[in-house]
């Protein structure tokens, strides 16, 4: 069954249909949470509200625009929010603490690759801890922006389409958000 | 076109969100200008730098999302369907709460709790006794035709727990070393849809490789599964097995055909724990393409201890 077949069962309330599609969104949904939020339990959150408000709401989709941007609407909003509110509460601090003592967070995160080598993984461990640095300088939609056309491969022409803003202001943004991250990284690339 | 607006449109060269003329444009530029040629490179490197800004997956979360995505639709689908007029009463009495005369913060909690209570006993009336889980034994399972969607292990028990895909849902519990579990787990282990389900599958057989046909799959897991966090449980399943010729021989395989350079390291460890000559002519032919430095310097090691020459004739 094609995509608009699968919306169509699931809006007449075929419920494995939709399980269909959400998993043919949803490892790239849960990667984008989990690169923007950096924090498990988040991401979880960000997924479970995102797939539960398609749920509900899927009635009401009218294929006035791809179920890719409806759906990555929901999801950025859904990040955009989160993002926005650490920051005000600026309760997300990059220390974090461990049982061996406050670490930086990105480096509680398990690193992958290969092991074995110090002097690459030193220098491995320096250039994650600088792109940590960058990152948090990046406002929540250079952030969201980077990370749709960086990671997620995304057209800066969708992006726009998915944040309600024009191509342009999308490429605008991911400039910005480049040039921070070349500033956080300096000499080291 | 000036070296300013050149470097600027950096970015999104490499992004490939240029037009034909612009691109056409800055090539032009390139060609005939060192400085910018250069600011390519170093925005390149900049480049292959933001891909390591991103974070794999940790393989159970996808799996633990799905399943606990299904659990609250179908929460959400119960209630719809068997409480609607408890919903309509809520959604008549809500705006009441929220007027000035109930306008404290404990209002809602109290009656929302209250709800819930009352929500908890007309759910424990709606709710048939076909419709409590109660986990059937294995002999209840057609296996032909049934799709594993979750393997987990169950609490200490020496049990693992299966749940399969069919008309409803049902949980089958059994010691792994039963061949009909054993059978969903190799099956379970080879499902396309779903690297995280491969993942705790692999990672439950790993306790059962006495078996021929678990390390037959483990094996066929390790060289030829698309996912790197499969194949790399798969090789740490095959740890005991590595002075087994036919695990040795795929390990040789996956360091020659791996891309994955934490694997091809996990690979050549297993290999130098025991020092046998059945690999050398695969190892030679690794030192001829391998490019990363600590796998090049124990094969090397291993080579010379093996008293073997590092170039190939």
């Amino acid at each position: 069954m094609d995509e608009a077949g699968l919306i169509r069962a699931a809006q007449s309330g075929d419920e494995q249909a939709f399980e269909q599609l959400v998993h043919s969104y949803d490892q790239a949904v849960l990667r984008l949470a989990y690169n923007l939020l950096r924090s498990q339990e988040d991401a979880r959150d960000i997924y479970q509200e995102a797939f539960l408000r398609v749920h509900r709401n899927l009635h009401s989709f009218r294929f006035d625009c791809s179920f890719h941007t409806w759906l990555y609407r929901i999801v950025t909003n859904l990040c955009l929010d989160h993002l926005r509110k650490r920051k005000v509460r600026k309760e997300e601090s990059a220390i974090v603490e461990t049982a061996e003592g406050p670490r930086d967070r990105i480096s509680t995160i398990p690193e992958s690759g290969a092991t074995g080598d110090p002097e690459r993984h030193m220098l491995s461990s320096e250039l994650r801890a600088r792109l940590n640095r960058g990152m948090e300088q990046l406002t929540p939609r250079e952030r969201t922006v980077f990370e749709m056309r960086h990671h997620q491969g995304m057209r800066l022409r969708a992006i726009g389409e998915i944040l309600g803003t024009s191509e342009e202001a999308a490429k605008n943004c991911l400039f910005r958000a480049t040039q921070k991250m070349r500033a956080a990284l300096g000499e080291f690339v | 076109m000036t070296c300013e607006n050149v470097q600027a449109s950096l970015p999104f060269l490499l992004y490939g969100e240029l037009s034909f003329d612009e691109e056409e444009q800055l090539e032009q530029h390139l060609g005939a200008c060192a400085p910018c040629r250069q600011a390519l490179e170093e925005m390149r490197a900049l480049h292959a730098a933001f891909d390591q800004s991103a974070e794999p997956l940790p393989a159970p979360l996808l799996l633990e999302c799905r399943r606990e995505l299904r659990e609250r639709v179908r929460e959400e689908a119960g209630g719809k369907r068997g409480l609607g007029w408890w919903a309509k009463l809520a959604g008549r009495l809500r705006p009441a709460f929220l007027t000035p005369a109930f306008g404290s913060p404990a209002w809602p909690r109290v009656l929302g709790a209250v709800a819930m209570l009352m929500l908890g006993f007309a759910g424990a009336r709606l709710t048939s006794p076909a419709t409590v889980r109660t986990p059937p034994t294995y002999d209840t399972v057609p296996v032909s035709g049934t799709r594993v969607r979750f393997v987990e292990p169950a609490e200490n028990n020496g049990l693992v727990k299966i749940t399969l895909e069919e008309t409803r849902e049902r949980q089958v519990t059994g010691k792994l070393d039963d061949a009909r579990i054993r059978q969903l787990l190799l099956s379970a282990a080879q499902d396309p849809a779903d690297p995280g389900l491969r993942v705790e599958t692999i990672g439950l057989l790993q306790r059962e490789t006495e078996t021929a046909e678990v390390r037959q799959a483990l094996i066929t897991a390790m060289q030829s599964d698309d996912n790197a966090g499969v194949r790399m449980k798969a090789l740490q399943g095959l740890k005991r097995y590595a002075a087994h010729p036919e695990v040795r021989s795929a390990l040789a395989a996956v360091l020659l055909h791996d891309g994955n350079s934490g694997i091809r390291t996990q690979a050549i460890d297993l290999l130098v724990q025991h020092k046998q000559r059945d690999v050398v002519g695969a190892l030679q032919q690794l030192m001829e393409r391998e490019d990363n430095d600590y796998i090049r310097q124990r094969t090397r090691r291993l080579l010379s201890d093996l008293n073997a020459s590092v170039d190939s004739f």
